[in-house]
């Protein structure tokens, strides 16, 4: 369901959105970079939900579904940071910038990739789940402050654009992008989530042979 | 205690993250949560401001900027919205969307002389994306001023 | 004016490339835990 959305808006927006006044064809880097936002921005509140719903409930599968959105958004993070560096060259004239927006955004990549790293470490589930849990509602503290870092201090990047500062075939172009990421960010995390539950399932096999396949 | 291989390294990374979210935090927030200072700011700080590494952000002035082809030497003013400006110059061609009325960030010295030296000129572009008018060429002003560059 | 072509194809192919890396390698580990599940859920 993905693909054919990625296919409609890689189309939509390498040929049919005209380019931009100013920035003239590069400006179609943004089709790649804001949709790998909305996929890292989905990831991590999927992560974020169930890990506070995990404390609370304590059900395994939330764990494993807070894992596989931390993981997917790590991965967009990464695309969205490096789209970003691509678009940033030609335009602004660097790959990179220490201005809060940038700073901000790779504050929250590196705590999730924490997350990672402390999940790798933890032999225990439960304390795997439980600190895994505690990181990933701080990271989550830092979406809000990467989206509005823009609005609160100086910054090289841009304010959020809206439907009324992007011309409404680059608009469609975008959206339909932005769908598929979504689609793709959602069916990935599903498939990771399902991992999760097998590889537990077998971790626990392993500690007590015979109850793992009850 | 011992860890294996495998937990060793992981520890190795995680130490390695943690160091990079301290420098992120202390470094990055800690010098750049005003990432520019304006036109304004920089001359009420005056002579206190010579020499100091600064990034100053503001609108290329209208009607200022001179490229000198045989120096590879841009100058221009940057204004705020109070009318303030300081002149600056820079080395190198700009990036492509460098025109009149833009906004810049600019990083480098202020002199004693008035003016800011700069070592990298980084363009601010606005949220609006539009298709370029009819018959409009794009970039015109830049090929146009820096022509004897491009050919 | 300089070709920016370059970058714009640069963006699109990194992207996909992490993205196919990292679908692949989920692929492969999902088949490889399901073979596993079948091993010690014989019939299930």
């Amino acid at each position: 369901m993905a693909l054919p959305a990625v296919a409609v808006g890689l189309y939509l927006g390498l040929v049919w959105a005209p380019p931009d006044a100013m920035m003239g064809n590069v400006q179609r880097i943004m089709y790649v970079h804001f949709p790998s936002w909305i996929a890292t921005a989905l990831s991590y509140l999927t992560g974020f939900l169930c890990s506070v719903l995990y404390l609370v409930r304590r059900r395994p599968a939330l764990d494993h579904l807070a894992q596989a959105g931390v993981e997917v958004g790590v991965l967009f993070n990464t695309t969205g940071l490096i789209t970003g560096s691509i678009w940033g060259r030609p335009t602004w004239g660097v790959w990179w910038t220490w201005d809060p927006r940038l700073t901000t955004t790779a504050i929250m990549l590196i705590i999730f990739v924490g997350y990672l790293l402390v999940r790798a470490f933890l032999e225990d589930p439960d304390a795997r789940a439980r600190v895994g849990a505690l990181v990933a509602i701080v990271g989550f503290v830092t979406l809000p402050i990467v989206y509005f870092s823009v609005r609160w201090w100086r910054t090289l990047h841009q304010p959020q654009s809206s439907p009324n500062t992007v011309d409404p075939e680059m608009v469609v172009a975008l959206r339909t992008m932005m769908v598929a990421f979504a689609l793709g960010a959602a069916y990935l995390i599903s498939r990771r989530y399902e991992l999760a539950r097998l590889e537990a399932a077998a971790e626990q096999s392993e500690v007590e042979p015979g109850v793992g396949t009850a | 205690m011992l860890l294996s291989g495998r937990r060793a390294g992981i520890a190795l990374g995680g130490g390695i993250v943690a160091l990079v979210f301290a420098y992120l935090v202390w470094g990055g927030i800690g010098n750049n949560l005003v990432y520019f200072l304006t036109p304004t700011e920089l001359l009420a700080k005056g002579p206190a401001a010579y020499g100091a590494s600064i990034r100053l952000g503001g609108i290329v002035q209208p009607g200022t900027v001179h490229w000198d082809a045989d120096r590879h030497e841009l100058r221009f003013r940057l204004a705020d919205t109070n009318d303030h400006n300081v002149e600056v110059v820079s080395t190198g061609v700009p990036p492509e969307m460098f025109t009149e009325g833009i906004g810049a960030v600019v990083e480098g010295v202020w002199t004693p002389d008035g003016v800011f030296h700069c070592h990298n000129l980084m363009i601010k572009h606005s949220n609006e994306y539009r298709p370029p008018p009819p018959g409009a060429k794009p970039a015109e002003y830049y090929r146009q001023l820096f022509r004897k560059q491009l050919s | 004016m300089t070709d920016n072509t370059g970058f714009v194809v640069a963006a699109y192919v990194v992207t996909a490339a992490l993205v196919t890396l990292y679908t692949w390698r989920l692929t492969r580990r999902l088949k490889q835990a399901r073979r596993t599940a079948d091993h010690q859920l014989p019939g299930g």
